[in-house]
């Protein structure tokens, strides 16, 4: 039994399908350094997270927790989009920023906690292909394209590589093989591909989300265009990176010479995923557990172990 | 990220029951209903179980969610919903349909999202060419001076007239329509908020519905079907001179006469019509705000402030920018970003003049930002990004020269070489951040200060569309390159000026001993906020 004294969280504003207790998965964490309790109501929450999707609808232009619910404890803005903190409007941030000076602030992709709450450990990204010999040899497809959301530049991408070969499309966008992927099939399709093309929505600086993690997970090349700065989080020689419209022809002729010489291809296959084998220390579990523990702070819970009284005998 | 639901609602519409009976009014003149973005077809089975006379088309691109609305919609026939995206859909429309040249389609464009081009403007263009009349109503719409009506709005794309009104034909005439109500009566949604293309040959053949349904919808302007500059506003003047003459005891054709008369300048008729309307109905709220836009309109224009910043004024005066901005923003918090912060000095001052403000500052220096963040501690008021701003995201060379306030991204030129001498030699290069303004803030900012040496004219097009929400602009122009290839005052007055600001004051005039002026601060005005 859990004799610490609850917290009581509420999360407002976020995105449809989110369900308060996914932040709790998305970040065991928070579990470990404090019993919570899932507020509906944000005017008697101790801690309120609220992100940018006021009606459930994104609008890049999020809505001040206090001023709209009355939330007396401490905001938590919680982006997993490209769009800002506001810090007239919370105490502290969670987005993808990479340029932010300040304590109040956490840059942490969101496909940190999208892995977790999909159940992946937290070091999975850092298991590399035991035979990627053996696992080329099964790879039946030359490219894989699993997206909803159709992106102009993204489609065009994909359609002028395929004129070089078929890029199996298993998402909405494009879709070309009869049926749509669901989360397990993607892993399964990917690792039947030899490249993954993982281009984001936009292109923002640090915005990385789930779709290149997911490739490596899927034990299969990424092409990727999104955060210019991506190769300060992963390793530049794990993935083909697209820096933008102007650097398309080029690129894919580094797919097609990649496609053609399979010692080259399975040296990507099997790089480690992070520059020097590290993943970004803001995504790592002593970065998370600094940051929580401020937040949980501000919000009257200590999360220090406490020290042991001295006998005064 | 994006879960829904994949249950029809019993009603379309969002089962908003004023729009509900607009459209009861609108299905009565249409022969064919037309949907894009028909979801799980909740609106597309309304309309098929509510106007059994009516043929209805609709698209839906996502096989989830078509086989949902295609299982919803079956209840009769002459109804389909096609797997296709707006686009395809269109473009099939002349095939599945030979007669649409006499149809009077009634349309629910309803294909905007997040993720996606919309196909807007090209279905607003299509069915204003391919019908001779219709209904264009359009979901997600923006209502000018409702902000209670939510809309749809992602990255450029923003659903409002503005962004459709040059798609319309031509040679179609039309009347736009928003809701007069703000009523909240959904039970599943927000207040979600529309617009109402009517078109036709002619202005006299598309219906004031705003007449017809006073309650529900208000005209918000017309056009005749020919270019703009020769819109016939005599003509359509003629017809509600007539309508009124009929209808004398109604408030509504009042109002309306009153509009056009003041778009035609001639205010005092406007002002007759106004006060006929009000004697009708003293509490006539449209007649009551243009009664007051117009009494404004000759004071001064209505919304803005005058742009007034007492100091010395007649020839060669010396004025200092921040003075004037003391006068100049009136928010008692304001936002201020302040690009090109370096140590602080900047940041400073404004927090010692506008002590409730927020400042978010931008340095590409590590160490300056670093020093910035450290002078001002736990300060909540200030955000401080380690980046330079810029048009669009990447990682620039900054090069950094023995004066360190002179760093920028772009080459000393060697004019500002001759000048400055060894002061601009170059000490280090380092790889740096670069944001673009939309990436960073996304709030309206009052005062957006620009020192970025030479980059102003980038960091402003970084801005996008928020650039449309800044009220005052204090940034450094050059009047020669002093860095390699760097805009100058006059490529920045002129981007400015497009953008919708005026040029309010020049300061600090650096001039050089042979008497060249070199540099100094331009500050602008955005003339949405100042009159």
């Amino acid at each position: 039994m859990d004799q610490r004294p609850p917290l009581r969280i509420a999360c407002v504003d976020f995105w449809p399908g989110f369900e308060p207790p996914h932040l709790g998965q998305r970040h065991p964490l928070l579990h470990e350094l404090a019993r919570i309790e899932w507020s509906e109501d944000p005017a008697n929450a101790d801690l309120t997270f609220f992100s940018c999707f006021p009606e459930r609808k994104k609008d890049r232009r999020s809505r001040d927790p206090r001023s709209v619910w009355g939330c007396p404890g401490p905001r938590v803005y919680y982006s997993a989009e490209n769009i800002p903190a506001d810090f007239r409007q919370c105490d502290f941030a969670i987005t993808f920023s990479r340029t932010l000076l300040d304590e109040r602030h956490l840059r942490l992709p969101n496909y940190v906690g999208r892995m977790a709450f999909f159940g992946f450990p937290a070091d999975a990204l850092l298991d590399l292909p035991q035979d990627p010999e053996a696992l080329l040899a099964r790879k039946t497809r030359f490219a894989m394209y699993i997206q909803g959301n159709r992106v102009p530049f993204r489609e065009d991408f994909v359609q002028r590589l395929s004129r070089y070969k078929r890029v199996d499309c298993a998402g909405p966008s494009l879709n070309n093989v009869g049926f749509l992927a669901d989360r397990m099939q993607k892993f399964e399709l990917y690792r039947e591909s030899k490249f993954a093309v993982t281009f984001e929505n936009e292109s923002a600086l640090g915005y990385t989300t789930e779709k290149l993690p997911e490739a490596f997970l899927g034990q299969t090349v990424p092409i990727y265009w999104g955060d210019p700065a991506v190769t300060l989080d992963f390793n530049p020689a794990a993935l083909i990176q697209v820096a933008g419209p102007a650097d398309v022809d080029a690129a894919i002729e580094r797919i097609i010479a990649l496609d053609q010489d399979d010692d080259a291809y399975l040296r990507l296959l099997s790089a480690p995923r992070f520059p020097n084998h590290a993943p970004p220390a803001c995504t790592t579990p002593t970065a998370q557990r600094h940051f929580f523990s401020r937040l949980l702070a501000a919000a009257g819970i200590r999360t220090e172990r406490p020290r042991a009284r001295l006998a005064l005998l | 990220m994006t879960a829904r639901s994949l249950t029809p609602l019993p009603l379309g519409f969002h089962g908003d029951r004023h729009l509900l009976a607009l459209v009861d009014g609108l299905a009565q003149r249409a022969d064919l209903y037309l949907e894009t973005g028909a979801n799980v077809g909740s609106t597309l089975g309304y309309v098929a179980r509510r106007f059994r006379r009516l043929d209805c088309l609709a698209c839906e691109p996502d096989p989830e969610a078509h086989a949902v609305a295609r299982a919803h919609a079956d209840v009769r026939s002459g109804v389909s919903v096609l797997p296709l995206t707006s686009q395809d859909f269109l473009a099939a429309l002349p095939a599945l349909r030979g007669d649409l040249g006499r149809r009077t389609p009634l349309c629910w464009l309803d294909a905007h999202g997040y993720g996606f081009e919309w196909p807007l403007r090209d279905e607003v263009a299509f069915l204003t060419r391919a019908c001779p009349r219709g209904f264009l109503l359009i979901d997600d719409f923006r209502v000018p001076g409702a902000p209670a009506f939510e809309w749809d709005r992602y990255g450029d794309q923003e659903c409002r007239f503005e962004a459709v009104r040059a798609a319309i034909a031509p040679r179609a005439a039309y009347r736009l329509f928003y809701p007069r109500y703000s009523e909240h009566t959904s039970p599943w949604h927000g207040l979600r908020g529309w617009g109402l293309i009517a078109f036709g040959p002619s202005l006299a053949q598309v219906p004031r519905l705003d007449l017809e349904f006073p309650d529900l919808c208000r005209q918000e302007c017309a056009a005749e079907a020919l270019p703009l500059d020769e819109l016939d506003l005599e003509g359509e003047l003629a017809h509600l001179r007539g309508l009124t003459q009929q209808q004398s005891g109604n408030p509504e054709l009042h109002n309306a006469l009153a509009a056009l008369y003041a778009r035609l300048g001639e205010t005092h008729s406007a002002l007759a019509e106004l006060t006929r309307a009000l004697e009708l109905d003293p509490h006539h709220a449209d007649a009551g705000a243009n009664l007051k836009c117009l009494l404004e309109a000759q004071r001064g224009q209505p919304g803005k402030r005058q742009a007034v910043a007492p100091g010395p004024s007649g020839p060669a005066v010396q004025r200092y920018p921040f003075r004037d901005l003391v006068h100049l923003v009136d928010a008692p918090a304001p936002l201020i970003v302040d690009g090109g912060a370096h140590r602080g000095h900047t940041v400073a001052r404004f927090l010692e003049l506008f002590p409730q403000a927020s400042v978010v500052a931008f340095e590409p220096q590590a160490d300056a930002a670093r020093d910035l963040r450290a002078r001002f501690p736990g300060d909540p008021r200030l955000t401080v990004h380690h980046a330079a701003l810029a048009a669009e995201p990447g990682l620039l060379d900054f090069e950094r020269l023995a004066n360190d306030q002179a760093s920028s991204l772009l080459p000393v030129s060697e004019q500002n070489r001759q000048i400055h001498g060894r002061r601009l030699d170059a000490v280090a290069r380092e790889r740096v951040a670069a944001v673009p303004l939309r990436h960073a803030v996304s709030q309206p900012i009052d005062v957006l200060k620009l020192d970025l040496q030479g980059y102003e004219l980038e960091a402003l097009r970084g801005a996008g569309e928020l650039l449309a929400d800044v009220k005052l602009i204090l940034t450094e122009v050059e009047y020669l390159p002093l860095y390699a290839g760097q805009p100058l005052f006059s490529d920045i007055d002129l981007f400015l000026r497009g953008q919708g600001f005026r040029l309010f004051h020049l300061y600090s005039t650096w001039c050089h001993p042979s008497g060249q002026i070199s540099s100094g601060d331009a500050l602008y005005l955005n003339e949405r906020f100042f009159s």
